[in-house]
């Protein structure tokens, strides 16, 4: 009964979900085959029942004559005399034809002799009347000796009158006996009549009984077929309608939908192909969900799908309790490879270290690229003293690897900083910033060392950081950074010659902070790559503010790594540029000298779009990364900005100083103008320009200002001495 | 009509008002259109050349009754009444004329002579017997001859009490025996026979019975009383016979019944023996006729007896002693005369 009430549901369900105004196909095809059978149907019963009727009355006199086969046998009361057998054999005769009404004989001279029925009422008999014996009579001899008649009431009756002679042949005719000569002298004599009453209407009767039934067969039989049809269509198109669930699935991401096998060719075949498209689709998603998840270049987990794993790992933690270890993972000196082998060397020592660190952590840790040389570690499970065993492993089996390119041999060392997340330490913000700030104090304090992280001495600092991540958040989504424009002024004429676009936050305090400040936080929360883009657009609307007021206005803009994550920073920088119509030319975009020297394609890619559209490029803080004054000549800049480390003590430093000089000698043959930064006074500008620097940027130039202003730097003697000269 | 010897019949012509007479009394020329027109007809008209076929086949020496065909030292006259022209009786005549020196022919179907006049003629001549052939010849020779009468070609002879003091007759059918021991020859397989036949033939059944067990066959028989009784009895009695056999009893026998019977019997496959050649076109398998020599020699013997006065010492119906058989090749088809074959007679 359960079940019962069950199918009812399911089917008051299923009619509920039909789609009004729509056609169920079933029904449809149904339709089309009642409707046909019930036409072939009504066709072949009107074709019975009216062809039967037709055939009847066409075979009542076709029949009626075969009869007069029998008059002889028929007649033998009359030439047969006194023979009781045959008149016992002739009622039996009568009797098991029931289309035989009666059999009537007669004398002579027509009168009643007497007649064989299976009516009694019908024994009873008249006379001949005179035309029909005289009719009957004139057929002795013919060579169709009987009358015919049907009954102008009834096709179904029949009356068959014969005269019955004998005949014999001529006394001597027989001793020559001819079949074709025509014997005159035989003799023939009349002995009576017999008439034949035939009744078919018992026949016919049956016959239409008979049809009846058939129709009636017919009929049920349609019914059946019908009724069996509309089982086999619905059980055939249950196949597809069995598709609906898996393929809705399907379409809802489901891509382990399991179809059921279908009984019949053509939805196997569909099936089959859903099965294909789910695999390829499944194939596909895992193809993306690696490279969504995945570092391409070490396969392990990119940072995104760490921190779902962290995320859900803290998860764990808050219902379950209990710790989990996370490790800030950083090698020390890895840009001492890339500096010196070049960065596919580089790439295929992150893969070695990603290799031994994924060999070195323990079953069920998570380890993932955080980026560039950095590797980030989750513990579930890990207390302080099974992540400080895991942590000490690491650094031991990291340290074993001996890495050999191009004949040098680079042993790697790294530093790690390590955090606990427990119920109390919980958000994974703040976890990945302690880890990464454990790991900084590890370097600072000698490198290739492991440092957990003090919850209480480092929560300011850490809270400083997530405070600037929110403050950033807040700043970008209600567009209040702000910007200021510090002058870069030609050293031999004083006068400015572009302003570079620096970015400023305010701080807790409403008071403005330098990017010094924020730009880690920013970094290490992925919001690098908005603020680029926040600069970019904000240097535009600058330009096109200040642009009346200063025509000669040229803006230097700094772009980090993280801009070019995505490809579509030259299209952003043309449709900003278009917008507030900002000439490519009158801007420099700086990029770090790392950034410049590792040259990723897809880096180098979008810098070619930038020049190609007229932006001028600077090489920014050159001198802090260990680069080769080899690459100066091969870069595509237009600037060599020196970092300041180098200006500040230059009055003191012949090293500093001759490092300078070199660069901008470097730059000179390269077509490149160098820009020394940190110029605080006049002694380090004099002496700049003796070292051959071009341009010059600090605080005796000008400061960063709200908006840009051309001011005139000091000038030395003898460049004024030649600018007279040059002038006379 | 036919006369051997134009010189006797003056004499016989003297004879014909007697005769006249004589059949006035008897009454026997009932049947005949008699009239005393025909009396007195003329003379019967110039004899012609006698129109004689030669048997149609030749006696087989090994069973034919050996036949003493020697002429009699003193010869017998003989007046030959013929019931027609139809060649089975024709054949008899010419057969009669190599047995007798002086023959008269009378034939009845010649409407000039009537039978009164014509036996006023054969009354008046030297004809010592009347040799009648056929069942009206006998039926007239019966009434008005004045000298013994021989009858032949008359299978009922009975109904018409046709034998008598002077009346002596030859049998109208070839032997039983010999007509069943060339069917059976002719078909070896036949097991049963039906035979049917009017009423009045007991002697005839009887020798048929006899035939039927000496050649180890089954005879059925029926009485039929016309012939529409004889298709009636053929009808029930074709079922379980593989062989009819048709005698020439004319009462039980029309056109339309032997056709009848015929298609019967061949869509069953019975065999069926008819008494004449003429009948194997019905579907007849195989005819066993009599031998019109063997029926004059017959006629010859009885007539020598009756010359000789020994007419009392002569059986009333002498039967044959050959048979004529011809054998159907095709029996399943009844129109197909050209398959119809002789063999020789016994």
């Amino acid at each position: 009964m359960k079940t019962l009430f069950a199918n009812l549901g399911d089917r008051l369900v299923a009619y509920r979900a039909r789609k009004p105004g729509q056609r169920r196909l079933v029904h449809e095809i149904m339709s089309i085959q009642i409707l046909s059978a019930a036409l072939v149907g009504t066709l072949a019963i009107a074709a019975l029942y009216w062809g039967g009727q037709w055939v009847l009355s066409k075979n009542y006199s076709r029949w009626a004559l075969q009869w007069t086969e029998e008059l002889n046998d028929l007649g033998s009361p009359l030439y047969l005399e006194q023979d009781d057998e045959a008149l016992i054999r002739l009622e039996r005769f009568v009797e098991s034809y029931a289309e035989i009404d009666r059999v009537a004989y007669y004398d002579h001279n027509g009168d009643a002799l007497f007649a064989v029925s299976n009516d009694p009422v019908r024994l009873v008999l008249e006379s001949l009347d005179r035309d029909a014996l005289e009719e009957a009579k004139d057929l002795i001899g013919d060579s169709e000796p009987y009358l015919l008649e049907g009954s102008a009431v009834d096709p179904r009756r029949f009356e068959i009158l014969a005269p019955v002679w004998v005949e014999a042949i001529s006394e001597d005719g027989l001793f020559d006996f001819s079949p074709t000569a025509n014997d005159e002298s035989a003799t023939k004599e009349l002995v009576g009549f017999v008439a034949i009453h035939l009744d078919f209407i018992l026949f016919h009767e049956q016959l239409l009984a008979s049809i009846r039934i058939a129709i009636l067969i017919l009929l049920v039989l349609l019914v059946g077929f019908s009724l069996y049809g509309r089982h086999v269509l619905q059980r055939a198109l249950r196949s597809i309608s069995e598709l609906e669930e898996p393929i809705r699935e399907l379409a809802n991401g489901n891509l382990a939908v399991d179809f059921k096998p279908a009984a019949h060719r053509e939805i196997s075949d569909i099936v089959d192909a859903l099965k294909t498209t789910a695999s390829a689709l499944s194939e596909r998603n895992s193809r993306l969900l690696k490279l969504a998840n995945h570092d391409s270049l070490t396969g392990l987990f990119n940072r995104r799908r760490f921190v779902e794993e962290l995320a859900a790992n803290l998860l764990g933690i808050v219902r379950k309790g209990g710790t989990s270890a996370l490790f800030f993972i950083d090698l020390d000196q890895f840009k001492y490879v890339n500096d010196l082998c070049g960065h596919p060397a580089g790439d295929r020592l992150i893969r070695k270290v990603a290799e031994q660190l994924s060999r070195s952590v323990p079953d069920g840790a998570i380890v993932a690229r955080f980026g560039g040389d950095e590797f980030v570690v989750l513990l579930p499970g890990a207390d302080e003293d099974s992540s400080r065993e895991a942590a000490e492993r690491i650094t031991r089996r990291l340290r074993r690897v001996a890495h050999i390119e191009n004949e040098h041999i680079f042993h790697i060392h790294c530093s790690i900083g390590v955090t606990i997340a427990s119920v109390s330490n919980i958000h994974q913000d703040e976890l990945i910033a302690q880890a990464d700030m454990a790991c900084r104090e590890a370097k600072a304090a000698g490198r290739n060392r492991v440092r957990f992280f003090d919850l209480d001495g480092a929560a300011e600092s850490v809270d400083r950081e997530v405070g600037w991540m929110n403050r950033l958040r807040k700043a970008l989504d209600s567009d209040s950074l702000e910007l200021r424009f510090q002058p870069i002024n030609d050293i031999h004429s004083g006068k400015t010659t572009h302003h570079e676009v620096l970015i400023r936050a305010r701080g807790d305090d409403g008071s403005l902070v330098s990017p010094d400040a924020f730009l880690p936080a920013a970094v290490r929360f992925g919001l690098m790559s908005e603020i680029d883009l926040w600069v970019i657009r904000h240097s535009a609307i600058a330009y096109a503010r200040y642009r009346k007021k200063h025509p000669e206005l040229r803006l230097a803009i700094n772009i980090s790594a993280n801009a070019f994550e995505s490809e579509d920073l030259p299209a952003y920088v043309r449709a900003t540029f278009d917008e507030f119509r900002v000439p490519p030319e009158h801007i420099v975009f700086e990029i770090t000298e790392s950034l410049a020297i590792r040259r990723p394609a897809h880096v180098e890619r979008q810098v070619g779009l930038l020049r190609d559209m007229g932006c001028k490029l600077a090489l920014d803080d050159f001198g802090t990364g260990y680069s080769s004054l080899s690459y100066l000549q091969k870069l595509p800049f237009d600037y060599i900005k020196i970092d300041g480390a180098f200006v500040v003590d230059l009055v003191d430093s012949p090293v500093d100083q001759k490092l300078i000089r070199l660069v901008a000698e470097i730059g000179s043959e390269a077509g490149m103008k160098t820009i020394a930064e940190y110029v605080e006074n006049a002694e380090a500008l004099a002496l700049l320009e003796q070292l051959g620097v071009d341009m010059v940027q600090g605080f005796l130039v000008g400061k960063p200002e709200v908006e840009p202003r051309f001011a005139t730097s000091p000038v030395s003697l003898k460049s004024r001495r030649e600018r007279k000269g040059t002038a006379r | 009509m036919i006369v051997r010897d134009r010189q006797k019949i003056a004499g016989r012509q003297r004879q014909a008002a007697a005769l006249a007479a004589l059949c006035a009394l008897l009454g026997a020329c009932a049947t005949q259109p008699t009239s005393t027109e025909s009396v007195a007809q003329p003379a019967p008209p110039p004899v012609e050349d006698i129109d004689v076929r030669p048997p149609v086949v030749t006696p087989d020496p090994k069973d034919a009754t050996v036949v003493d065909t020697a002429p009699p030292a003193d010869p017998i006259s003989v007046a030959v009444v013929l019931s027609s022209r139809s060649p089975a009786f024709d054949d008899v005549a010419t057969a009669l004329a190599d047995y007798f020196d002086e023959t008269a022919v009378y034939d009845f179907s010649d409407k000039s002579l009537p039978p009164v006049r014509a036996f006023r003629l054969i009354n008046d001549s030297p004809a010592d017997v009347v040799v009648a052939i056929g069942l009206r010849a006998a039926r007239a020779s019966n009434a008005l001859s004045a000298v013994p009468v021989v009858f032949s070609q008359v299978f009922n002879y009975q109904e018409h009490a046709l034998l008598g003091e002077n009346s002596r007759g030859v049998a109208a059918v070839a032997p039983l025996d010999a007509q069943l021991a060339a069917w059976k020859e002719a078909e070896p397989t036949l097991t049963t026979i039906g035979l049917i036949i009017g009423p009045g033939h007991d002697a005839l059944l009887q020798e048929a019975e006899l035939a039927a067990e000496r050649h180890n066959v089954s005879l059925t028989t029926s009485i039929a009383s016309s012939d529409q009784a004889a298709l009636y009895e053929f009808k029930r009695m074709v079922r379980n016979i593989d062989g009819f056999w048709l005698l020439p009893d004319n009462r039980i026998l029309s056109g339309r019944v032997l056709t009848e019977m015929m298609d019967r019997a061949q869509r069953r496959g019975v065999s069926v023996l008819v008494p004449t050649p003429g009948m194997l076109p019905l579907g007849a398998s195989i005819s066993v006729s009599t031998v019109a020599s063997d029926i004059a020699a017959r006629i010859h013997d009885i007539a020598q007896a009756i010359a000789d006065g020994r007419i009392d010492d002569v059986e009333p119906l002498t039967p044959l002693t050959e048979i004529q058989v011809e054998v159907r090749s095709a029996p399943k088809r009844p129109a197909d005369v050209a398959n119809v074959s002789q063999s020789g007679a016994r």
